[in-house]
Order: structure tokens, then C-alpha cells, then sequence
């Protein structure tokens, strides 16, 4: 059944290298999410596996058979665009019957096809407008209809949810998943959308610059980060960069550039005077009661939650999300002094970037 | 879905079913694919384009005879140099007076627009040499304006001028207008909501948008007025042009003023064009504050007067012409019992006859061998299939046939194929492609650039063959733009005398047929009569044509 695996996939265009030696293996009816910045290699990993790009070097296996090299159309997967790519000269249903009549289907299972799927998402009564008549939300349904009704069992969505208004996305999402178990497929979705990704996902790959960093479930990734990266393209951190001053077991101790001293604890064996980054989710970090001295600079109420800029000693800046019963906006008056405080069983210690933190983070 | 066929029927479809399953069978293969761009490309450097220029490389040594000949170099240069302005001039006029009409037809919308649209084309149904002696009628042998003091020009120099713009008119509005329909009024709208007067937005956002429009007009009309032989000899008078100057020279029987002039015009229009390409897109429309004088520009009366003025230009200059011979005739024409003497094929109406089957074999022929041949090689070029590098390079040399003096393409083709023994029906035929595939290969190119690459993509991973997705993804999006592709070919093919005289004498198509006829004095009002038949079969046909074409294509399994 539709197991997915690459090894060591490569694809260059021109002297940019959209993918570099990617290795990967997603198990049948698992709705993985490849999380990513623009241009980190997402797209041209997915339409290497449906066929619609070839890679320069390297195997792709669907079902346990080596598919490199076979068209599009022979590889029982399907790819859905970012746009729909909706034929605007056929109606919805001649839309979705495209791909059944390409498939040899006769023309009766066919049309009994066309009114299953469109039951499906809920558009039954539009089966003969065009596309440019139907709305957003309901052509990014036709698109999802018209790839459902080829049978196919492998799924590859490209930013499925973009073009949709922030309600509708989490309308559709639960469409998605509720579909995706239904139907007992196995999907990859591409997204940049954070939030898509950890809700929707068994699995969740984050790229970066056409390599993947890290792979697993969305928890794991989320509560394990294995790089500054992903700590910083997954949930909300805050980073501090200081030195290594002591080691003591797990607990490394680290001097901050304005002086101030933290721990945090690593097995990655970090040495005294190593430069070392530690990343801090912003719901971790303590108010109130905490070794840190700092100065309040701004308040953002973001609803059930609210987010608080404050100010350290030479200028280090700590953002903290707050929810909302702990937060009562006359404890928060902006220039006030708080105590925060950085537990260290929640901080992540990294080795140094090679590019720095800043080069680690703001290439994306 | 009808419940019973009768048996026909369905052994069609049966067959139609069968014949499709195999080609998607066949389209599936990669080698089929590369097969297919080999065989465009062999029949692109082998048909079209070492033939149009061999001519030249064989006779290449005699140059040297018109470099050391002062007096012949000077005539050759001077005759270059003409060809030049007035590809230039008649260029520049074309945009300059095409603009308005295209944006009337595009943006306007009174009920008489769609007569005005379908007018526009009819100049390209009436063979140009027929156009050029319709010219020399209505300016100077037999003007009608001699009612209000007009006793007609001379020809020369003003003749060739009415006559190149009223060729080159109808195609640059044909552009102008498809351009100015895919510029979506929003961005007009924008403008104007943002205080900017109709002027204004016209000159700040509509024509910066519409610049490689503009630049494919001026290509194409600035090529088509270096070209053009048979029409520019007729109204010339003692005027020499490049083509005329080759075409009297050959006829005295020189060859080497037709290799020098060719091989300059070619070299000199290689680098115009290729100027125009590089540094029109780049020249930027200058972006001033907006004047008072843009906005007086903007009032009703000016629009009006601008609008009247545009269509005043079309009617005269362009339509009348086109139709003036007949006209002319009308009255002779009457009293000589036209339909009667066609339709029973009397006296020379039989050679007519055959000469229009003959036009019509040869136009169809053209045109299908071209459609086949050019999609390849448009693909090639648009999606680049063998590389950018060999993309641009191809989409260049395509050009080539277009530039070339038609007299010397003729010359070249009759030296290269004049020796194979083919009959004299292929070598019109092989002349015909040459000529009509820059056209074809270059409508093609711009219907598949605006062919969004997803929905193809989408077609394939639904699980379409290329074939499929061909067939009922690709051809049906495009079929309104890629008509207009196979009505140019169509009709220029009909129209075109320089290049199938100069390839044989025996072979005649109906333009050919016409223009013996205007030659001879005796055979005046035939020529009329003649020609008024050719438009009207012409419009019958499209007619046809575009009626077949809407009804039975995009049907989808």
C-alpha cells in the first residue's frame, strides 16, 4: 500500500539547489506535513513524488516500487495545486470526470463516481457552473473532489489551504483530516502555516534550504527541537546567545552577552568557553519571582492570550506570552520592573550556528 | 447521452475511441516525445530555413561583382536605404494610427464595433498584389476624388507608402486589440479612481502594459514592408526598393544585386529587430506629472474627434483600397453576366476555377503541415524542453523567413529544389511553408506562453496521457487565440504571388491567376470580377471554418 520513500533525492535548477540528498520514508495512511520557509524545497520534493519533475539524481519508491523515471500518469498519486489549476473550460463535473475517463473508467461508474465525490464535499448542486463562478473555498473543494474521485490512494497537496480566509482554513482543515481517515489515505501536505502542520500532521518534516532538518511527530518536534532552527520555525522562542561557563552533569551553566547567568540542561557535551545558543519557549518564561531583572516595553492583548516585551539589562529583549486569566492589565503597566524567570528543564542549549544565530534564522 | 445509435454512428465513435487509446498508447513514450521535437527541428533547419538562405550562400562569391561596381553598389545601398524608412515610417503609422481603432474596438461598446472588427480583417483576404493595383486605381490611375479637385499622385514613393500601411494595418490592429482584451480594466479603473484622467492612464499604465504588443506590431509590419515584392513592383513607378530593385535585376537576368540586397536587409533588419527586442523593453514611457494639457486631451470633444479620426484612417487608407477595384468595376461588371459565365466555367473562368481548387489544395496543405510542425517547435521554445539557450536561438532563426525579400526566398528556394525534380505543385507548396511558418510558429509560441503550466500539470497527475491533456486540456483553452494563427497562415498562403512565381511558371494559384489578369489589358474586368469572387469565397470559407471549429472542438470524451 502507498508507502512513500526517497533516497537521496537531489535537484538542482540553474546554481540553486532545491533538494540535497534527500532521504525519507512515510508510512502508508499517515498525513504527514512538510513545514518549511518559501523556497526551502518543499514544492519540488512533493512534485518529484507525483512525477511532474524529475530529480537530477536519486530513487523514489511508491508502494514499494521504484516509480523514478515513470510519468505522472502511470504513478497512482496525485498532486493537487496551489491555485487548483481548475480547467476553466469544463464545468465542475466534466472537471472531475477528467481524470476518471483518462483512467479507463467506463462512463457510467464514472458519473456515479462524479456524484459520490461531490456528496463528499458537499457541492452537489453546483455539478454543471464553471469554475469562475464558485467561490474560494468552494473551488478548493472541486480541486480536492477531482483528485478524491481518481481513486488514487496517495494525496500530495500543495498549500491547499493558502488562498482560503483565516475561518474557512480551519473549516477546511477539519474537512481535510476527517476526509484523509475516511478514505484511509495517505497524504503529504505542504504548508508553511505552522499551525496547519502541528494540527493536521502524524508526521511532520521541517525543512530548510532543500534539506530536511527534522522529522517526527508534531509533539516531538515541538517539546524536542534538534536545532536553533527548529526551535525557531516551530512554536514561538525566545534565543540568548552567551558563553559556556560551567558544566556540571546535565546542567550547563551559560553567561549571557549582558552578564546575566543561566542554566539549562543538555547531553550534547558542551565544553567551558563554548559559544552556545538557548531557546526558550515564550509560554515557558516565568513573571514574577526569578533571578532576571527586567523592565516592561510593550503589551500586545492578543485575545486568549497576551504577548509582553520586556527589556533586560544592556538592551536583550524577552518576549513572554501570557494567557489570559493570569493576565490583569493593571499588573502590567509598561516601564514597571518585573522578575522573569528561565526554567532550565524547559530551555534547549544548541552548539553556536556555523552563520550565527542571526544567520541561522533570519536566511528564512 | 442519445439511448439508441444506429450502427454508423457508433462504428465511428468505436473507431474515434480506438484511434485515441492508441495515440495516448504512443504519447506515453519519452522517445515519442524527443522524436517528435527531432523531426520539427529537421524540418525546420531542412524545409524552412537552410533552403530560404542557400540561394544566398551558394551565389555568396558574387558580392565582390557589387562592391566593385560603384555605380551598381550605389543603386543597391540606396535601394537598401529606402526599404529601411519605409519599413520604418510605415511601422511607426501603423501603431500610431492602429492604437486608437484597437482601443475603440477593445474598450468601447457601441453595436456597430463588431461590423468595424470583422472590416478589419477583410484587407487580409485580398491577395496584396491585387491590394497594390486596387492602390494604384484608387491614388493615381482612376481616383474618384477627382470630383473634389484631386487629379491622383504619381507613383513612387507616396504609393508605396499607402500601400505598405494598408497591408501591414489590419495585423497590427488584430494584436493590439487580443492585447488590450487580456489588460484587465481593473488596473484602468485603479488609475482613474486614483485622480488620473483617461490620457493619463493610457500613457502611465495601459501602454507601459502593452508594450510587448506594440513591439510585436512593430516587428511584425516593419518585416512584412521589407518583404513584400509583388504589390510594392505594381505601384513603384520609377521608385526603387530594396525587393523591387532585386525583382528588376533578375529579370534582366542579375543575380548578385538579389545576394548583396538580401544578405544587407537580412544582416540590417537582424539588428533592428534585434534592438527593438532588446531596448524596447527596457525604454521606459516617461512618468511626468500629469498635465493640463493630458487632461483637455481627455474631454469628449478630443475623444470623439481622436475616435473619428481613427476611423476616418481605417475607411480610407485601409478598407477603400482593399475594395477599390472592385468597386471600380462594379458597373462593367454588372452587365457582363458574372454569375452566369462562373458558374458554367466559360472561357478562362474554368482556369480560374482550377486556380482557386489549386489555392485552396495549397493553403490547406500549408496550413496543416505547419500546425503539425510548429507545435513541436513551439514547445520546445516555451517550455523550453531542450534548454533556454537553444529556446532563444530557435525562436529567433524562425524569424529569418519573414525578413527575407520575398523575390529573393523564391530565387533561393527554386536554386535549392530546382535540381530535386519535384513537381512544380511541391515546389509552391515548399515555397508556401517557408513563408507562412514564422506566422504560424509565432502565434503558436504566444498561445502556449499563456497556457498556465499547472493546468497541464494537473492534467497529468489526474492521469491524463500528454495525449489527453493535448487534447482536451491545452487545444481547447486555446483554440480562439490559435485560430487566429491558422486564419493568418490560411489567408497569406491564398494571397501570396512573389514567391510561387518565382518557383514556377506553369503552376498557378488564383492570386497568381489575378495578377496575370490586371497585367493584361484585355482581361481588366475578369480581374474584378475574379477578384470579387476570391473575397467572397474567402469569407464564405472562414465562416465555415470558424464555424466548424467552435462547434466541434473542446468536446471532452
Amino acid at each position: 500500500m502507498p508507502k512513500v520513500v526517497l533516497e537521496k533525492v537531489s535537484k538542482r535548477f540553474g546554481r540553486i539547489t532545491a533538494l540535497d540528498k534527500i532521504d525519507l520514508m512515510l508510512d502508508d495512511g499517515e498525513y504527514s506535513c512538510i513545514l518549511g520557509p518559501t523556497g526551502s524545497g518543499k514544492t519540488t520534493l512533493l512534485k518529484i513524488i507525483a512525477g511532474l519533475v524529475e530529480p537530477d539524481s536519486g530513487d523514489v519508491y511508491i508502494d514499494g516500487k521504484r516509480v523514478t523515471g515513470t510519468p505522472a500518469e502511470k504513478r497512482n498519486a496525485v498532486y493537487m495545486h496551489q491555485n487548483y489549476a481548475l480547467f476553466p473550460h469544463l464545468t465542475v463535473s466534466q472537471n472531475i470526470i477528467f481524470g476518471l475517463t483518462a483512467r479507463g473508467f467506463e462512463e457510467e461508474t464514472a458519473r456515479r463516481k462524479v456524484s459520490e465525490v461531490l456528496e463528499t464535499v458537499k457541492l452537489g448542486e453546483w455539478a454543471n457552473a464553471y469554475p469562475r463562478e464558485l467561490s474560494g473555498g468552494m473551488q478548493q473543494r472541486v480541486a480536492l473532489a477531482r483528485c478524491l474521485a481518481t481513486g488514487a490512494r496517495l494525496l500530495l497537496l500543495d498549500e491547499p489551504l493558502g488562498a482560503l480566509d483565516a475561518r474557512l482554513r480551519l473549516e477546511v482543515r477539519r474537512e481535510l483530516s476527517r476526509i484523509a481517515e475516511e478514505l484511509n489515505l495517505t497524504v503529504i501536505h505542504v504548508t508553511h502555516d505552522q499551525s496547519e502542520a502541528l494540527s493536521l500532521a502524524d508526521r511532520l518534516i521541517l525543512m530548510r534550504s532543500g534539506k530536511i532538518i527534522q522529522t517526527g511527530p508534531p509533539e516531538e518536534v515541538y517539546f524536542k527541537p534538534n536545532s536553533v532552527f527548529s526551535a525557531y520555525f516551530v512554536g514561538e522562542s525566545v534565543f540568548l546567545e552567551g558563553v559556556v561557563r560551567r558544566v556540571d552533569g546535565r546542567i550547563v551553566t551559560l553567561e549571557l552577552r549582558n552578564g546575566t547567568v543561566i542554566e539549562a540542561l543538555s547531553n550534547e557535551g558542551f565544553k567551558r568557553g563554548e559559544l552556545a545558543v538557548a531557546a526558550v519557549r515564550c509560554e515557558d518564561i516565568g513573571v514574577g519571582g526569578g533571578p532576571l531583572t527586567a523592565r516592561l516595553k510593550e503589551v500586545n492583548f492578543l485575545g486568549s492570550f497576551s504577548k509582553l516585551v520586556f527589556e533586560l539589562t544592556g538592551g536583550l529583549k524577552i518576549t513572554v506570552n501570557i494567557p489570559l486569566p493570569r493576565f490583569i492589565k493593571e499588573e502590567f503597566r509598561i516601564g514597571a520592573s518585573f522578575q522573569l524567570s528561565i526554567p532550565r528543564e524547559k530551555t534547549y542549549l544548541f552548539k553556536q550556528p556555523p552563520m550565527g544565530l542571526m544567520g541561522e534564522i533570519e536566511a528564512v | 447521452m442519445p439511448a439508441v445509435e444506429t450502427g454508423k454512428t457508433s462504428r465511428f465513435r468505436e473507431m474515434r475511441r480506438s484511434i485515441i487509446a492508441r495515440l495516448d498508447k504512443l504519447s506515453e513514450k519519452k522517445t515519442i516525445a524527443y522524436s517528435l521535437y527531432l523531426s520539427s527541428i529537421i524540418f525546420f533547419l531542412g524545409i524552412i530555413l537552410l533552403p530560404s538562405l542557400l540561394g544566398i550562400l551558394l551565389k555568396f562569391d558574387t558580392v565582390m561583382n557589387i562592391v566593385s561596381d560603384p555605380e551598381l553598389l550605389h543603386r543597391s545601398l540606396t535601394a537598401v536605404f529606402s526599404s529601411i524608412i519605409i519599413a520604418g515610417i510605415v511601422s511607426a503609422l501603423d501603431v500610431a494610427a492602429g492604437l486608437p481603432l484597437a482601443w475603440i474596438i477593445a474598450r468601447k461598446k457601441y453595436r456597430w464595433l463588431s461590423i468595424v472588427d470583422s472590416l478589419v480583417d477583410f484587407p487580409l483576404i485580398v491577395p496584396t498584389v491585387i491590394l497594390g493595383y486596387s492602390t494604384l486605381l484608387l491614388w493615381s490611375e482612376e481616383t474618384p476624388f477627382s470630383i473634389i479637385g484631386f487629379n491622383g499622385i504619381s507613383p513612387g514613393l507616396i504609393t508605396v507608402l499607402l500601400l505598405h500601411f494598408a497591408f501591414s494595418y489590419p495585423v497590427v490592429v488584430r494584436i493590439l486589440v487580443g492585447k488590450l482584451m487580456d489588460i484587465e480594466a481593473t488596473y484602468e479603473v485603479a488609475a482613474r479612481t486614483l485622480g488620473a484622467c483617461p490620457f493619463t492612464t493610457a500613457r502611465t499604465v495601459t501602454i507601459p502594459m502593452l508594450k510587448s504588443g506594440i513591439i510585436t506590431s512593430l516587428i511584425l509590419s516593419f518585416a512584412r514592408s521589407l518583404s513584400e515584392t509583388g504589390a510594392t513592383i505594381m505601384v513603384a513607378g520609377s521608385f526603387e526598393n530594396g525587393p523591387v530593385f532585386i525583382k528588376k535585376s533578375i529579370d534582366a537576368g542579375m543575380v548578385p544585386p538579389m545576394v548583396f540586397v538580401s544578405l544587407v536587409l537580412i544582416v540590417l533588419s537582424i539588428l533592428i529587430l534585434a534592438g527593438l527586442r532588446l531596448f524596447g523593453f527596457k525604454l521606459r514611457i516617461p512618468f511626468r506629472k500629469s498635465h493640463r494639457i493630458e487632461a483637455a486631451l481627455s474631454s469628449e470633444g478630443v475623444t470623439r474627434i481622436r475616435d473619428l479620426f481613427a476611423i476616418i484612417i481605417f475607411l480610407f487608407l485601409v478598407l477603400l483600397p482593399a475594395c477599390y477595384m472592385v468597386l471600380a468595376r462594379i458597373n462593367s461588371m454588372l452587365s457582363y453576366d458574372l454569375l452566369g459565365k462562373i458558374f458554367t466555367l466559360q472561357g478562362p473562368w474554368s482556369t480560374y476555377g482550377v486556380s482557386v481548387l489549386n489555392s485552396y489544395v495549397i493553403a490547406l496543405l500549408t496550413t496543416l503541415i505547419n500546425v503539425m510542425f510548429s507545435l513541436p517547435m513551439a514547445t520546445i521554445i516555451v517550455r523550453r524542453k531542450l534548454g533556454g539557450f537553444v529556446s532563444r536561438i530557435l525562436e529567433a532563426l524562425s524569424n529569418t523567413s519573414i525578413i527575407m525579400p520575398s523575390v529573393a526566398l523564391g530565387v533561393s528556394l527554386s536554386l535549392f529544389w530546382g535540381t530535386s525534380g519535384a513537381s512544380d505543385f511541391i515546389l509552391v507548396l515548399l515555397a508556401h511553408l517557408c513563408i507562412t511558418y514564422p506566422y504560424m510558429v509565432a502565434t503558436t509560441v504566444s498561445v502556449l506562453e499563456d497556457i498556465p503550466v499547472e493546468l497541464e500539470e494537473a492534467g497529468r497527475t489526474l492521469g491524463g496521457t500528454p495525449f489527453t491533456v493535448f487534447r482536451s486540456i491545452v487545444l481547447p483553452v486555446a483554440k480562439y487565440s490559435f485560430l487566429s494563427g491558422v486564419i493568418l497562415t490560411f489567408t497569406r498562403s491564398v494571397n501570396e504571388t512573389g514567391a510561387t512565381l518565382a518557383v514556377s511558371k506553369t503552376f498557378k494559384t488564383v492570386s497568381v491567376l489575378l495578377v496575370e489578369w490586371v497585367k493584361s489589358p484585355g482581361m481588366r474586368i475578369e480581374a474584378g470580377a475574379g477578384t470579387m469572387m476570391l473575397m467572397f469565397l474567402s469569407i464564405v470559407l472562414l465562416l465555415i471554418f470558424r464555424y466548424i471549429y467552435t462547434k466541434g472542438g473542446g468536446a471532452l470524451a
